[in-house]
């Protein structure tokens, strides 16, 4: 090998001038961090929801199906008042949503920012 | 500690593997991509797209190739993304690539005086102006010191390909070299 070759080969396994950042691990970290605690939690509500939602459904047939020939009075009643009914789930879901996930979201803020 | 210890403690939500994780192919993930993207004001928001998305993904890391080639992956295929989406012709065929000519290198490159450190500048000012496999290939190689399997892991590239790229790159910087600097021609005899 002559000493162009050598030169080339030498400048090829030279690494960059500019450098990453300092900050870039933390920066980074930062930001895993909160993604992981934004997938936990929204994981946590989709799951506690569909628990109750999905038991709120069973039930919902079981008191329907065993008179579903005959007018059932507690579907007229639901059927009748369905924008009262939808309020309502409504106002029970944000609630439930604040609970677990807003409320924690604060708590988290101001712990990392307290921590950081 | 290794790799599968270091994935099942990212696993399980260690921030101190979090940060070994990083700290660990940090430089792997900024040289590719600093040589792929050569656009310095997105590198580092690219290299953190590579780890959020090595972080979301480790879940899905079988371990049938090393973690490094599976995040080098990641950071080629982000690259490529970022270049498609600026409009950059990435098809550059082995045998239809021109070489650079000496007006797209700086002015200076060519009337310094030779010296191992103005040459060192003068190759890398040749491997920004080279097309992105080239580029991608010769700093996997060089400055990673990966074999022609990782590579192809991480590039998706056959084999032949690489040794391709690896040769014709090189003979480019050297025509180039010698081209810009014909002085230096004498001092450094080219034998081929």
């Amino acid at each position: 090998m002559n000493e162009l070759d050598r030169l080339i080969q030498e400048a090829l396994k030279e690494k960059p001038e500019w450098e990453l950042s300092r900050t870039f691990t933390d920066t980074l970290l930062e930001k895993v961090e909160k993604r992981l605690w934004w997938r936990e939690v929204i994981q946590a509500f989709a799951m506690k929801t569909a628990i109750v939602v999905g038991t709120l459904v069973i039930l919902l047939i079981i008191l329907i199906l065993p008179s579903r020939d005959t007018s059932n009075p507690f579907l007229t009643l639901l059927l009748d008042n369905w924008q009262l009914v939808t309020g309502i789930g409504l106002l029970v879901l944000f609630t439930f949503f604040s609970d677990q996930v807003l409320l924690k979201y604060f708590n988290f803020r101001v712990s990392y920012q307290n921590t950081g | 500690m290794d790799d599968a210890t270091l994935i099942a403690q990212v696993q399980a939500g260690s921030k101190h593997a979090n940060r070994f994780l990083i700290e660990k192919y940090k430089n792997l993930v900024w040289h590719m991509v600093l040589r792929m993207v050569s656009q310095q004001e997105d590198v580092e928001d690219l290299c953190q797209e590579v780890f959020l998305r090595v972080f979301k993904d480790i879940g899905k890391f079988r371990g049938e190739s090393k973690l490094s080639t599976w995040i080098g992956a990641i950071a080629y295929n982000i690259s490529i993304t970022y270049l498609r989406k600026k409009g950059k012709n990435l098809v550059v065929p082995v045998e239809d690539y021109t070489p650079v000519t000496a007006g797209m290198l700086s002015e200076d490159s060519a009337d310094t005086a030779f010296d191992k450190n103005n040459m060192k500048k003068i190759v890398h000012q040749i491997i920004e102006s080279l097309p992105v496999q080239y580029r991608t290939v010769i700093t996997l190689f060089y400055l990673e010191e990966l074999s022609y399997k990782e590579i192809e892991e991480i590039t998706g590239m056959p084999d032949g390909t690489i040794k391709s790229y690896l040769n014709r790159g090189r003979q480019t910087i050297r025509e180039r070299i010698i081209k810009l600097v014909p002085d230096m021609q004498p001092e450094l005899p080219v034998t081929k």
